[in-house]
C-alpha cells in the first residue's frame, strides 16, 4: 500500500510482496537457526498448495501428499542455498517440487536412478544486473498473473503445470476449444511480452 | 538490454535458441527427458535463455501461490516436524559407481551415464546418453569429423540438437557451440561439419531416425537409433 513502488503499469500488489518477504525470512531463519516455528508457518502455507499443484500434474491425492511432504523436507534441508537476491521464495519452492516430481516419475517407471536436476545447486553467479532484472521480471509476471481473470488463469494453470493439450483443457473446464485457444493466446502473449520484451529471438 | 555482453565470453554466445514454448515447458517441468537435456545443455552456454527460464519459473511460483489449497492429512505437520531430525540420506543420491566426470562436457551432461563410443560411419562416432526410456526419446552424443556429412535423414518426431564443440551447417544455417536446433518431422536435412574441426553435438530424437542411405541403413542397428 504505502510502498514507494517504482514500475509503471504493473507493480506488484504490496500484500503479495510482503508475503514473499515473510517467506524469504522464514527460509533464512530455517537456514541460520533451524527455526521450527518458521518451518511450520511455511508448511501451513505451502504444503496444501504443493499438494494441489502436484494433483494438477496428475498425481493421485495420496502420492501428491507424500511428495508435498518430501518437498517440504527438502526445503528444510536446502534452506541454506536459498538466495533471496536470486529468486523469490515461491519460485524457489516451485522448482524444488517440480524437480522432485520429475525424479519421482522417473523412479516410479524404474528407470535408472535419475540424477537430481542441477538447478538446486547454485550455478555460477549471474551478473548483478541480470539478477536484479530477473527479480523485477518475476514481480511483474506475478502482478500480471494477479490481474488475469480467473477463467484465463485456469487455462494458464492447466497449460503450464500440465502441458495439457487444448482439447483436454476444453473438456475439463467445460468450455469450447476456441475459447481455450483465445484465452491462452491472450494470457501467454502478456507473459511472453514480459519475459522476452525485446524479442531477441526468432 | 542484453547484459551478458558486458563480460567478454571465451566463446561467442549462441545465436540459435529454443523458442519460448520450449523454455516454458522446460521451466514447468513438462518437457520429456530427451529434449529437456538438450535444452539444459543449451542453457549452460546461454545466459539470455537462462534468464527466461528463471522468469518462467517465477510464473510457476506465482501459480503455486495461486493454487487452491488442498487439505493435507490432519497429522501432516506433526509428521513433517518429526522427520526434520532424521539423518540425511547419503546413500540414496550417490550412484553406485562414481562415474568418471568428463570436464570437456557442459555441466548438464557431466553426471549422465554415457555408453561407449561406437563407430557410426566413416568419420562419425556416437555414444548413447542414458535417459528414461519410457519417454520414447533417444539421446546420443555424436562426434563428426571435420568436413564430414551426417547422412541425409528424416524423422517421425521432433529432433533436438545442441552443438557442444565445433560447428555444422545445414539448410537452416550454421550452428556452433551452444546453438540449438529443433527440427520437426517433415524436415529432411543433411548437416555438414565445419572443414577445420570435429563437431561434437547432442541429439535427442523421438522414435527412430530414418537414414536415407545404404550406409545409414547398415549402421542404424549399431547405434540403436
Amino acid at each position: 500500500m504505502g510502498l514507494p513502488e517504482a514500475g509503471p503499469a504493473a507493480s506488484p500488489p504490496a500484500s503479495t510482496v510482503v508475503l514473499e518477504d515473510v517467506h524469504a525470512r522464514h527460509l533464512q531463519a530455517i537456514a541460520t537457526q533451524g527455526d521450527r516455528a518458521a518451518y511450520a508457518a511455511l508448511f501451513r502455507h505451502y504444503a496444501p498448495r504443493l499438494k494441489s499443484y502436484l494433483m494438477t500434474t496428475g498425481l493421485p491425492a495420496m502420492e501428491a501428499e507424500e511428495l508435498a511432504q518430501e518437498a517440504m523436507l527438502t526445503i528444510w534441508r536446502k534452506a541454506s542455498i536459498f538466495d533471496p537476491a536470486r529468486a523469490r521464495a515461491a519460485t524457489w519452492i516451485f522448482t524444488i517440487a517440480r524437480n522432485l516430481r520429475i525424479d519421482a516419475a522417473r523412479r516410479s517407471r524404474a528407470a535408472d536412478a535419475a540424477l537430481a536436476q542441477e538447478s538446486l545447486t547454485p550455478a555460477e553467479p549471474e551478473q548483478a544486473d541480470e539478477v536484479l532484472s530477473a527479480l523485477e521480471v518475476a514481480d511483474r509476471l506475478r502482478a500480471t498473473l494477479a490481474t488475469l481473470p480467473p477463467d484465463q488463469l485456469a487455462v494458464v494453470r492447466l497449460s503450464f503445470f500440465e502441458d495439457a493439450p487444448h482439447p483436454d483443457i476444453a473438456r475439463r473446464l467445460g468450455i469450447p476449444l476456441g475459447t481455450v485457444k483465445s484465452r491462452l493466446r491472450l494470457a501467454m502473449a502478456r507473459l511472453r511480452g514480459l519475459i522476452d520484451p525485446v524479442g531477441v529471438k526468432p | 538490454m542484453i547484459t551478458a555482453m558486458s563480460k567478454p565470453p571465451s566463446i561467442p554466445l549462441p545465436t540459435h535458441h529454443p523458442d519460448a514454448d520450449l523454455l516454458m515447458r522446460y521451466a514447468a517441468g513438462t518437457l520429456p527427458a530427451g529434449p529437456a537435456l538438450v535444452v539444459a545443455t543449451h542453457l549452460d552456454f546461454c545466459p539470455v535463455c537462462r534468464r527466461q527460464v528463471h522468469a518462467w519459473e517465477a510464473v510457476g511460483g506465482a501459480l503455486l501461490n495461486n493454487q487452491r489449497p488442498e487439505a493435507m492429512a490432519e497429522d501432516a505437520l506433526e509428521r513433517a516436524l518429526a522427520r526434520l531430525d532424521a539423518p540425511l540420506p547419503t546413500a540414496r543420491m550417490r550412484p553406485k559407481t562414481e562415474p568418471k566426470v568428463d570436464m570437456a562436457l557442459p555441466p548438464a551432461l557431466r553426471q549422465r551415464a554415457l555408453g561407449p563410443w561406437r563407430f557410426v560411419a566413416p568419420g562419425i562416432r556416437g555414444r548413447a546418453v542414458r535417459v528414461d526410456p519410457a519417454e520414447d526419446y533417444k539421446v546420443m552424443l555424436f562426434r563428426v569429423g571435420a568436413g564430414m556429412a551426417i547422412p541425409t535423414h528424416g524423422h517421425r518426431g521432433m529432433e533436438y540438437t545442441c552443438v557442444i564443440d565445433g560447428a555444422f551447417s545445414d539448410a537452416f544455417g550454421r550452428f556452433a557451440s551452444g546453438d540449438m536446433a529443433a527440427v520437426d518431422a517433415a524436415a529432411e536435412h543433411q548437416p555438414l561439419a565445419d572443414p577445420d574441426s570435429d563437431c561434437l553435438c547432442l541429439i535427442a530424437v523421438r522414435g527412430r531416425l530414418r537414414i536415407h542411405s545404404l550406409l545409414g541403413r547398415l549402421v542404424q542397428p549399431l547405434v540403436g537409433l
